[in-house]
């Protein structure tokens, strides 16, 4: 696993990959930082992060496009998969370099609520709460991509499925006023990834909000993992 | 050492490999041989693990592949059709992400500088791979496969698109590794096998035709109860020299190839070798020999005649004069076509090297 994950990194800052995604959360959220906090004197960076919610939805995807269909393509996959390491140590590897060039990223915009401090106070729960709230949901849509990143040899087919498939989660909770079912209800209120997020940017951080992301990073490594054996054994 | 049981896999209704059992002895060469989609790749990825059977069984050292994956694949060292390499790595970063993967506990360092001597290619290791040549990066997949000293060696392919010289390069490197190690290796080419190998296995639509070494199987679909003789003289003498002479069991005019002279296919009863008689009998009515050559067949017509139609093994089917001749005739061309193709391909290697 330590190996795949310092190959993936490698290949993120060996490629310009790993800077623009980092450099494109950074102006992003610079800007958004500028315009509501700075500007207005605001010492809540909720505005920002629930801006940044779509940048992500955007970048994520071409983060996590090529971590299995550009091995699938290029064969390397045969190497892979042929040596004695296990499948969950492969996705793994890759989960965990995708999430750590996210969080890379994440720890770079720390410096705005450090430069709030010269004006004004900031709301440190509030901060805080968007920061842990962000970084999970942000490590569920990277689980979210790498799994359909093993359905495709094609990055770019990646990129796009994973776009809207991120995009609908977010969207989902629409329905919730169109349905009566209550099985369909909860699984709705389920799929909502960004709902849970609501809690953390209040500065709530409940461990029920955690373990529901966490699951939706278990549940798409453990199909991810299911997708490269099931391609072993198709006839 | 590796032991395969009515192995079979099926794509829908296609039986990619149907039902084939072999074993490989430890320390041995085994050549796999076929046409293209015969079903060498798909064999050799279920050996190593890549794609499950179907159907059947296989074990390494004892251990099956299904069950104990990482026992197996420890003692295998897998070059696949398309040498896995990623390209944006340097040869010694590549080796030694493969060191980290497979996990190798032997001192990295000195581990990793020998084999890149052992495949020669310590003058590129700090090249990026997307830049070598194709005779670089099939060496750097070779490189890849030794990492780990695994006992048995699994080579799909392994000279395909090199050209002549690299090609022979490849080879030494192969009987040199085979030494020390069980080695499995998939071709199409036949000279390429009975030049490395000890054990042939002829495989066609996912069955196995023949496994034997590559000079019994040519063995085993002629003898010296055949033969061509070309003779000078008038031909009526020497129709009838031929024909008084006694064990001759078939006699057959070829197409005259040379003025003056007359070719004949001559056969007689099996286990018999009446070319000293034959001979004789010629030089006493003053007809001179200009040439007699037994009709072996090459491992390329064994190849042919296997892997035609459904022809069963070590089967000899009695063939007209004319088709001996036309498939003589085929053979020639296809060795000529595989010439040109050589001299494209080592043209085409030298413009890579002058892109190095």
């Amino acid at each position: 696993m330590k190996a795949i994950y310092k190959k993936e990194m490698r290949s993120y800052f060996c490629s310009p990959m790993g800077y623009v995604f980092i450099a494109a959360i950074l102006a992003l959220s610079g800007f958004f930082f500028t315009g509501v906090n700075l500007a207005n004197g605001v010492g809540d960076m909720s505005y920002v992060f629930g801006n940044l919610i779509t940048v992500l939805m955007i970048v994520i995807p071409v983060l996590t496009m090529r971590l299995m269909a550009e091995e699938k393509s290029a064969k390397t996959d045969q190497l892979l998969l042929t040596c004695p390491i296990s499948t969950t140590a492969i996705v793994m590897g890759k989960l965990l370099a995708a999430v750590s060039v996210f969080m890379i990223a994440l720890l770079g915009t720390l410096v705005y609520p450090l430069m709030l401090l010269k004006y004004i106070q900031p709301a440190w729960g509030q901060i805080f709460g968007n920061y842990i709230g962000f970084f999970l949901m942000g490590s569920a849509f990277v689980a979210i991509g790498l799994f359909i990143s093993s359905l495709t040899e094609n990055q770019i087919v990646a990129a796009v499925v994973t776009f809207a498939v991120l995009l609908l989660l977010n969207i989902i909770n629409w329905l919730s006023s169109l349905l009566t079912n209550q099985i369909l209800l909860a699984v709705v209120d389920w799929l909502s990834i960004t709902t849970r997020f609501d809690d953390f940017s209040r500065g709530m951080i409940n461990l029920e909000s955690v373990i529901y992301y966490l699951s939706y990073v278990a549940i798409f490594v453990f199909l991810t993992v299911r997708q490269i054996e099931k391609r072993r054994w198709s006839n | 050492m590796i032991e395969i049981k009515n192995l079979t896999k099926s794509y829908g209704s296609k039986k990619a490999v149907d039902n084939i059992s072999f074993e490989v002895e430890r320390g041995e060469i085994l050549g796999f041989l076929g046409p293209n989609g015969a079903g060498k790749t798909t064999t050799m990825n279920i050996i190593t693990g890549y794609l499950s059977s179907t159907d059947g069984t296989v074990t390494v050292d004892g251990f099956d592949v299904v069950e104990h994956p990482a026992e197996c694949k420890r003692r295998i060292g897998y070059l696949p059709e398309q040498p896995p390499l990623y390209m944006d790595m340097t040869v010694e970063e590549y080796l030694n992400f493969v060191y980290d993967i497979k996990g190798v506990k032997e001192p990295r360092k000195k581990h990793i500088d020998d084999i890149l001597g052992m495949v020669r290619i310590t003058e590129v290791r700090g090249r990026l791979i997307k830049n070598l040549s194709k005779g670089y990066k099939q060496r750097v997949g070779i490189a890849q496969a030794l990492i780990g000293n695994p006992e048995i060696l699994i080579l799909d392919e392994p000279t395909v698109g090199l050209d002549p010289k690299q090609i022979i390069e490849i080879r030494n490197v192969i009987k040199e590794l085979g030494r020390a190690r069980t080695v499995i290796l998939s071709s199409h080419i036949l000279p390429e096998v009975s030049a490395i190998c000890e054990r042939v296995i002829i495989i066609n639509k996912g069955k196995i035709m023949a496994i034997d070494t590559p000079e019994n199987l040519s063995r085993a679909l002629s003898g010296d109860n055949k033969f061509m003789i070309r003779v000078e003289g008038k031909h009526y003498d020497i129709e009838q020299t031929l024909k008084s002479i006694d064990g001759i069991e078939s006699m057959q005019e070829l197409a005259q190839k040379e003025e003056g002279a007359y070719d004949f296919m001559i056969e007689s009863a099996p286990d018999t070798d009446i070319r000293k008689e034959v001979t004789k009998a010629l030089a006493m009515a003053d007809l001179s020999v200009l040439m007699i050559k037994s009709m072996d067949l090459s491992l390329e017509d064994v190849f042919i005649q296997l892997t035609e139609d459904n022809a069963a093994p070590a089967q000899q089917e009695e063939l007209p004069a004319e088709e001996i001749a036309a498939e003589e005739e085929a053979v020639e061309e296809t060795e000529e076509t595989e010439m040109v193709e050589q001299m494209e391909e080592a043209e085409e290697g030298a413009d890579n090297e002058s892109n190095l």
